[in-house]
């Protein structure tokens, strides 16, 4: 079985702009992308959001597409993100005819379906706007993505709330060890909706303010939208194609909670078995990891519940961690793919993202990365991903080392 | 990939007699254009307490979930991997409807809760106390063999040793009028719940080994018709349904075969949507088991053909005529 996953391509577009430059320069000056709503149409504009700043249109016009791509949100992003991410591995269209594409997705066209529900539903006779429903589920998504990248052997979707992308990374790993593929793109889009705002609202997790994920007193999430996907390949693929390697997958797990379908176990024995598993198959001791990319929504439960599970392993002594979603938002199906290209852009560049809007400890020793952190010595960071319904899912990045590839 | 894949037990919700194989000998014939499923009896399979706040879908998914595993060697699986195209359908309709008749006020939480599509996969965690491995595929009309493909890798792998795998969807009555006029290709349209544990430990109650497991994005007839031989798939069970719209790729993969094969149909018992091709699984699977092809299933021939043993059966699915699927099944 092939044992090493590299990581040789990313891109992704958030609320901190496009490509993994923009998104570099706003990790490192800290600004944060979340404002108030513009795009999405609601009557909730007290939510602060991380929308992406261009418009459907807009997205349309740069990537010169039209119906019905021109009017789903959740595929414009991912096209876009998509592209870089292949562009940036310099693979060439006959290498991707045997590659896979994996996208994780759980809004998929949600936002167009919200849009012309109404009319269908209250009208018995055909109407233009039903067959405005055909291309709204996440396949539908996925394959409109892909088709538009290149001509991919092996189309999926992963569909698992707020780890789909961080499913889709691992379904792809799994298809390099197991010697199905030897490249696979992988990650995951999702874009606002009326309907996924609404519904976090009526498990009131919203918070009114920038969300502070790790504060004592937070109150909840900002939502955000994106998109982010990164290559994969085996090692063997990667050293013919002289590919240049942005890290490596070294270890991961799926595990669930098991414990409720929106809230965490208070002992977090998902988030702590997801971990504890990919150390495992990293073959890493937790004093091995410097840095922890947290699932850090800024609810009460999650938080805590995520803290609890590192310090049941950590105890005291917690590596450095932080959530970057005060960053880009909580961009839901697409986070766990945005949080590995923020995590890959750490390891290469060598600094740790803060920790914005964050205060006062939840517990005396669990104080975030607080500053831009520069620090030359980032080997593994844990990458955590957990959904509704316990999906939990950890993913390690590994710097890559000439001699150690 | 050293390991064995064997189909260790299946159940069913469909519009056919519910965790039954009764379709077999007697099935229902529907002359509708949509039926919905029939409820299977919940009684010793879900609490009624529970059952009472469970939406359709995710009561059939539980009592097909505890039928297979009461039915297997199996008590807690190492992964539970689920495919649904849709999703809680029932529940996401009903929040939308509300949406667009009382604005953003005022929504009902347990909708939301319960209208992802991974609401499925993580309940049987939860009543099972599963923390293994849980995934959820949504991708058109190979969502199934997109989980059976990841529950068949690992365990072919050594990842895993056993999954319970599933494929549910739902299909409300205003989604039927939907699909309609988005899926004209569709002639029975109907409802699917199939719960298979699937091991890579031999058994006298294997219903038959998973030789093989591909999804294909748009792969050119050539390539398709190379992926199959007269020895190994002299029986091939593909989603014709009567309909031109859907049959034409089916047509054309067999006109493409250098050889003619013994064709097999049933959608014309089970209906058609996002999850038929679970039946697929589940109708051929119980042939191996059982050794005889209902009448029904038959295509283009009035007598079942002539074989001594069924050696292997090959599913192959098409959605959209863009994604397909072959799934191999093998004597044990």
């Amino acid at each position: 079985m092939e044992d090493k996953v590299f990581v040789t391509g990313a891109g992704i577009i958030s609320a901190l702009g496009v490509g993994s430059e923009a998104t570099l320069q706003s990790l490192l000056s800290g600004g944060s992308g979340i404002g108030r709503i513009t795009h999405l149409e609601t009557e909730h504009d007290e939510f602060p959001v991380g929308e992406v700043a261009l418009s459907n249109a807009e997205m349309s016009r740069m990537l010169n597409v039209g119906y019905p791509i021109d009017s789903l949100r959740t595929v414009l992003m991912g096209i876009i993100a998509a592209k870089e991410a292949v562009a940036s591995s310099k693979l060439l269209p006959r290498e991707l005819r045997t590659a896979a594409f994996i996208s994780g997705t759980t809004v998929g066209g949600m936002d167009k379906t919200e849009r012309h529900f109404k009319t269908v539903f209250d009208s018995n006779t055909e109407t233009e706007d039903s067959y405005e429903l055909k291309y709204n589920d996440c396949g539908y998504s996925t394959e409109l993505i892909a088709d538009s990248v290149g001509k991919f052997s092996l189309v999926t979707t992963t569909s698992t709330a707020c780890s789909s992308a961080a499913n889709a990374i691992i379904l792809g790993a799994n298809l390099i060890k197991s010697g199905i593929v030897d490249i696979a793109i992988a990650g995951g889009s999702e874009a606002l909706t009326k309907f996924h705002l609404n519904g976090f609202n009526t498990l009131m997790i919203l918070d009114k303010d920038n969300c502070r994920p790790f504060d004592r007193d937070r109150t909840g999430i900002n939502l955000g939208e994106g998109a982010a996907y990164i290559v994969l390949e085996s090692e063997k693929s990667a050293k013919a194609r002289g590919a240049e390697v942005l890290g490596i997958l070294s270890g991961y797990a799926n595990t669930c909670d098991a414990f409720h379908q929106t809230a965490s176990s208070e002992n977090g024995e998902g988030a702590y078995l997801a971990m504890r598993k990919a150390m495992d198959m990293a073959r890493l001791s937790p004093r091995d990891i410097d840095y922890i990319n947290a699932h850090g929504t800024g609810t009460p439960n999650n938080d805590e519940t995520e803290l609890a599970a590192m310090q049941r392993i950590w105890d005291y002594e917690l590596p450095k961690f932080s959530s970057t979603k005060a960053f880009t938002g909580h961009t839901t199906s697409a986070s766990g793919s945005i949080e590995a290209v923020i995590c890959l852009l750490a390891l290469r560049h060598g600094f740790l993202p803060q920790n914005l809007g964050w205060k006062n400890p939840i517990k005396d020793d669990a104080i975030p990365v607080l500053e831009k952190c520069n620090t030359e010595n980032v080997e593994n960071i844990i990458n955590n991903s957990f959904g509704f319904g316990g999906n939990d899912s950890t993913l390690i990045f590994s710097k890559f080392h000439k001699d150690n590839g | 990939m050293a390991n064995h894949c064997y189909v260790n037990s299946i159940a069913q919700v469909s519009c056919q007699k519910p965790l039954s194989d009764e379709w077999f000998d007697s099935p229902c014939i529907y002359e509708d254009k949509y039926v919905r499923a029939q409820e299977p009896d919940t009684k010793g399979l879900i609490v009624p307490s529970e059952a009472r706040r469970m939406s359709k879908i995710l009561k059939r998914t539980v009592c097909t979930a505890i039928t297979a595993l009461n039915e297997s060697d199996i008590k807690q699986p190492d992964a539970i991997i689920t495919g649904t195209g849709m999703g809680c359908m029932e529940n996401s309709e009903k929040f939308l409807i509300d949406l667009s008749r009382f604005g953003e006020q005022c929504l009902k939480p347990t909708l939301f809760m319960q209208s992802t599509h991974n609401t499925i996969s993580s309940l049987i965690a939860i009543i099972l106390k599963c923390h293994g491995y849980n995934n959820t595929y949504s991708h058109k009309g190979i969502s199934f063999e997109s989980s059976l493909f990841d529950a068949w890798i690992q365990i072919k792998s050594g990842m895993i040793r056993n999954a319970l795998v599933g494929a549910h969807d739902e299909v409300t009555p205003f989604m039927d009028l939907v699909m309609e006029r988005t899926h004209p290709e569709y002639s029975l349209v109907s409802e699917a719940s199939v719960s298979t544990i699937v091991t890579n430990t031999r058994s006298d109650r294997n219903l038959c080994e998973i030789s093989d497991v591909r999804l294909l994005h748009r792969p050119e007839y050539s390539d398709l018709a190379a992926l199959l031989n007269p020895e190994e798939d002299g029986i091939i069970l593909l989603g014709l349904n009567g309909n031109s719209l859907n049959d034409e790729p089916y047509e054309k993969l067999v006109r493409t075969l250098s050889y003619n094969p013994h064709i097999l149909q049933y959608k014309n018992i089970f209906g058609d949507n996002f999850s038929a091709s679970a039946l697929a699984f589940y109708a051929a699977s119980k042939i191996m088991q059982r050794q005889e092809i209902p009448s029904l299933m038959l295509w283009n021939a009035e007598v079942a053909p002539d074989i001594d043993e069924i050696k292997s059966i090959t599913i192959l699915n098409q959605s959209d005529g863009t994604t397909w699927s072959l799934i191999r099944l093998k004597k044990v």
